[in-house]
């Protein structure tokens, strides 16, 4: 831990103490500082209404695994695990080391503005575990003061509020976003005929952001601190008679991040620090299991631009403790260091990106990372070619379990191949991109007769290959602005080989992973009024005891915006009417997990 | 006369049953309490039968056998392994054996009923199975599934190893059964139920293996346990298939790094591990060899079945 600070701080220094006089650089707080080659990206707009997962689901194509509003959900990008795709901070990874994964329900999407999709192998960049992608929640710092609140009544005993406002005091910007969110989530659902209320589903979630920003010589300073506390019910399974058991998960996130132009240079970098809780009691079952992980990252990037050429080096540090009973004490350290470098050079008719990633820890070793783009522009087209290879190194849990933790696991990894089209006008948005990726080292949990139970291992190599299609559409039609986007993904991730012993054969598709995505959404505006529609289809998939069938949904949302004043000050008031589910259709996204049927919500948010 | 009595002696010995019982009374000092390998042990000796055990330290992880006294009949998870159903052993006693099952189970007899005919033994449910087929848990499913209406099952599959470690014969036990038209005929095995084996008449090995109706992508859901008990064993038997006399093998080289010669040509063979499981068997070469190459470092028992019908045995040190 102590190189990581060391580190930081002596780079901090060289940067504070390296100011010069140098281009002025716009509202460096709260915005990405150093953009990275062209990649197909989706923006998502975040707000307090849906959670992440639901964002992200009516926002691209992506597959998220919910186990239900406020349980688990884990997402699928282009065929691969939930282990497979980042989540950032800003830039900071913050998947939970110990399981490999994220948990989205660990979000609060009212703490934040936005999220970028980077679809495809994003492990050049961002590290371990951004095989199919990485998705970038962030808090744009907008440039006036003011603030917002917001209510929220729904069904099923949901009530959520949100606060938030932004100071800006001469050099500083501080701001604070709020919410909690609670639900019974006891709705009803169909089993052989028979009507069934779900029990122990209820969650209470609270989330605060806080940050402190001030405004340097052509650059920026900014402290922030995250905290999420969910407490939530694990409801049974329909064939499980009762559950009583709980999770509870308390995270702390703390961050500094530095961000400067120097000449024709920039520097950006981040400290940050997580404490994170992941405590799961059963008490029929005896079972109290207490998690936890302590995590310090260090991330800082350099570039430099010429006329035509960019060069970047970014280091990362991560030092990482996981304590649980179920580790040797002696056995619960993860330490990194990786490189990143990149040279970016635009020719006339063409841009060529070539990264490599070069990487140390103490557990495994990674492989070299190399990256190659191609980039041809000819007005509003645009035609992109991505080979890189992609790795993820193995979690916590799959090292140091006891049993069944297996120090000697390899990393996973492979190659990712990609090819993008792209048209993008005014009222007119396409990208197109066929991918292929085949990984080696897959590690599963089986059964082992050697060991006498069930251990990780590296056995599994998997093909995946699909269509990522998005589209969007806008334009007017007398006082109505209207917007239709599309985000399609048609994919196979099957088995190379058969899993001795397991009921997986060669050729088979990966459990929990949907052939077809689909999501639709129309936006219709005008005055004082929006209408948004919404569908998604997600076809079948095979579940770990069943197949999962196929679902479609329908959600609309009608809302309505007032202007007020108060004592001089303008008030914007947004009424909403959210109904989900319009069809009442019954489906599941989990084997044995139900979903809720048509639902509401009434929301009202005022901005000032 | 003395001739004569004597002869009438041993004809008399000859000819008597006699049985012994592995009751698992004697092996735990305290009540709430198991044997679970931890001692290194690699099995435990009861009657004239050896349940293997395979422990690992590092893990502090099990499977194959372990005894037991522990009387939770509530308690549906991991952390009530130990537990039979009735939270007795049978017939009311506080001793019992429960085992893990993982792929598959061993259980050798030994001494004089070695090679003869097994009597039988009683079986019950482990309180983690029984209460996990009941309830359900977060990875397996009630028995009967959502609508009750499922035709789930549970087994365990008995085979009997005899000599040159051939299977001659199977039964199947159902710890619980809902198949029957009529579902009020379905059930959870909760009491100690006898289960004959005499039709099992050359017993060296006994393999359990455990099915389920509860299968998923990565094998069986329901926990692979049972509870055994009682187990009772012909020490003479007066079946057609005597107990075949071992005699020693002079094993040379010994330890071995690749390969041993057993003297015995062309004949089968088994190989156990310490922990009495099955590692590897065939047939010597014509010049008595057997290849242990690929065998882990360690202690071995090998058994040979001559082309004399004469049983050799062995221990074997592997470099």
């Amino acid at each position: 831990m102590k190189y990581i600070l060391s580190v930081w701080l002596m780079m901090t220094v060289l940067v504070l103490s390296g100011q010069q006089d140098s281009i002025s650089i716009k509202s460096t707080i709260g915005e990405i500082l150093i953009q990275d080659a062209p990649v197909p990206t989706t923006s998502l707009k975040l707000s307090s209404d849906l959670t992440f997962g639901e964002h992200l689901t009516r926002q691209s194509s992506t597959y998220v695994r919910s186990y239900g509003k406020g349980s688990l959900a884990t997402l699928s990008l282009r065929g691969g695990t939930s282990q497979q795709t980042q989540l950032l901070w800003d830039g900071i990874p913050i998947q939970n080391p110990m399981l490999g994964l994220a948990d989205l329900s660990l979000v609060s999407s009212a703490l934040f503005s936005k999220a970028i999709l980077h679809s495809g192998g994003q492990s050049a960049q961002y590290g371990s575990g951004a095989i199919c992608g990485a998705i970038d929640i962030k808090n744009m710092a907008s440039e006036t003061k003011g603030g917002q609140a917001g209510i929220a009544i729904g069904s099923f005993g949901s009530r959520t509020y949100n606060l938030g406002y932004q100071w800006l005091i001469k050099k500083w910007r501080l701001t604070m976003n709020s919410a909690y969110e609670v639900a019974d989530n006891d709705f009803t659902y169909l089993v052989g005929g028979n009507e069934r209320t779900q029990p122990n589903a209820q969650f209470d979630s609270k989330g605060l952001l806080l940050s402190a920003g001030y405004q340097l010589k052509n650059g920026a300073l900014k402290l922030s601190y995250w905290l999420q506390d969910i407490h939530r019910g694990i409801p049974p399974t329909t064939v499980q008679n009762r559950s009583e058991a709980t999770q509870d998960d308390h995270t702390q996130r703390v961050r500094l991040d530095l961000k400067k132009s120097i000449g024709k240079g920039k520097v950006s970098s981040a400290l940050a620090y997580m404490d994170e809780d992941n405590n799961y009691d059963d008490p029929p079952s005896l079972i109290a299991a207490r998690n936890n992980f302590k995590r310090w990252l260090s991330t800082t990037t350099v570039t430099r631009s010429y006329s035509r050429t960019q060069l970047l080096a970014k280091l990362d540090l991560n030092h990482t403790n996981g304590n649980t009973a179920a580790y040797d004490a002696s056995q619960n350290t993860f330490q990194q260091a990786a490189l990143y470098t990149s040279l970016h050079q635009d020719f006339n008719f063409v841009d060529i990106k070539i990264g490599l990633r070069t990487e140390w820890n103490n557990l495994t070793s990674p492989p070299l990372l190399p990256s190659l783009t191609i980039n041809h522009q000819r007005g509003a087209q645009s035609i992109r070619l991505k080979l890189s290879k992609e790795y993820r190194v193995p979690g916590l849990n799959d090292l140091f379990w006891r049993p069944g933790g297996n120090p000697d696991l390899r990393p996973e990894k492979g190659w990712n191949q990609e090819l993008t089209v792209a048209h993008k006008s005014k009222h007119f948005v396409l990208d197109a991109t066929v991918y292929h990726r085949k990984l080696e080292d897959w590690i599963l949990w089986l059964p082992s007769t050697e060991t006498g139970f069930v251990s990780a291992i590296n056995i599994a190599e998997v093909r995946s290959r699909g269509l990522e299609v998005n589209s969007q559409l806008s334009g007017q039609v007398d006082k109505i602005n209207w917007q239709w986007s599309t985000h399609y993904h048609y994919g196979r991730s099957t088995h190379l080989q058969a899993i001795p012993g397991q009921r997986i054969s060669a050729g088979d598709q990966l459990i929990y992973t949907p052939q077809h995505t689909l999501s639709s959404g129309w936006t219709l505006h005008r005055d004082q009024f929006s209408l948004q529609i919404d569908n998604r289809y997600t076809s079948a998939v095979s579940g770990i005891n069943e197949d999962v069938d196929g679902y479609f949904l329908l959600d609309m949302q009608l809302n309505h915006s007032k202007k007020y004043k108060l004592n001089k000050t303008a008030l914007t008031g947004i009424f909403s009417l959210s109904v989900n589910n319009i069809l009442d259709n019954e489906y599941r996204i989990v084997e044995r997990r139900p979903m809720p049927g048509r639902n509401y919500t009434l929301s009202f948010n005022i901005k000032f | 006369m003395k001739t004569i009595f004597t002869t009438l002696g041993l004809l008399a010995f000859l000819c008597a049953t006699a049985q012994t019982t592995a009751d698992f009374e004697n092996s735990l000092p305290t009540l709430e309490s198991f044997l679970n390998g931890s001692d290194g042990s690699g099995g435990f000796s009861e009657g004239n039968i050896f349940l293997p055990n395979s422990y690992d330290a590092t893990f502090d992880a099990w499977s194959g056998w372990a005894i037991s006294n522990t009387t939770d009949t509530i308690t549906g998870s991991f952390t009530n392994q130990y537990s039979s159903i009735t939270g007795t052993g049978n017939d009311d006693s506080a001793g019992y054996a429960v085992t893990f099952v993982l792929g598959e189970t061993l259980l050798n007899t030994t001494g004089a009923a070695q090679g003869g005919v097994v009597e039988g033994f009683y079986i019950n449910n482990s309180t983690y199975a029984y209460r996990v087929m009941q309830d359900g848990n977060q990875f397996s499913k009630k028995f009967g599934g959502e609508d009750g209406t499922d035709p789930d099952f549970f087994s365990v599959t008995i085979k009997e190893h005899g000599d040159r470690n051939v299977v001659n014969d199977s039964i199947v036990v159902f710890l619980a059964d809902y198949r029957f038209d009529d579902p009020t005929e379905d059930y959870l095995l909760d009491t100690w139920t006898y289960v004959d084996l005499t039709r099992f008449e050359n017993v060296d090995t006994l393999s359990f293996t455990m099915q389920s109706s509860d299968v998923g992508a990565f094998g069986i859901n329901t926990p692979t346990y049972f509870c055994i008990d009682d187990f009772t064993t012909t020490d003479m038997a007066l079946t057609s298939t005597a107990h075949i006399p071992e005699t020693s093998l002079q094993l040379y080289p010994n330890p071995v790094i690749d390969r041993v010669n057993t003297g015995q040509y062309n004949s089968d063979y088994v190989l156990y591990n310490q922990r009495g499981q099955l590692v590897q068997r065939g047939k010597t070469t014509l010049a008595g060899w057997i290849s242990v190459e690929s065998l882990q470092s360690g202690l071995y028992y090998l058994k040979i079945y001559g082309i004399d019908d004469q049983l050799y045995s062995g221990k074997l040190i592997k470099k």
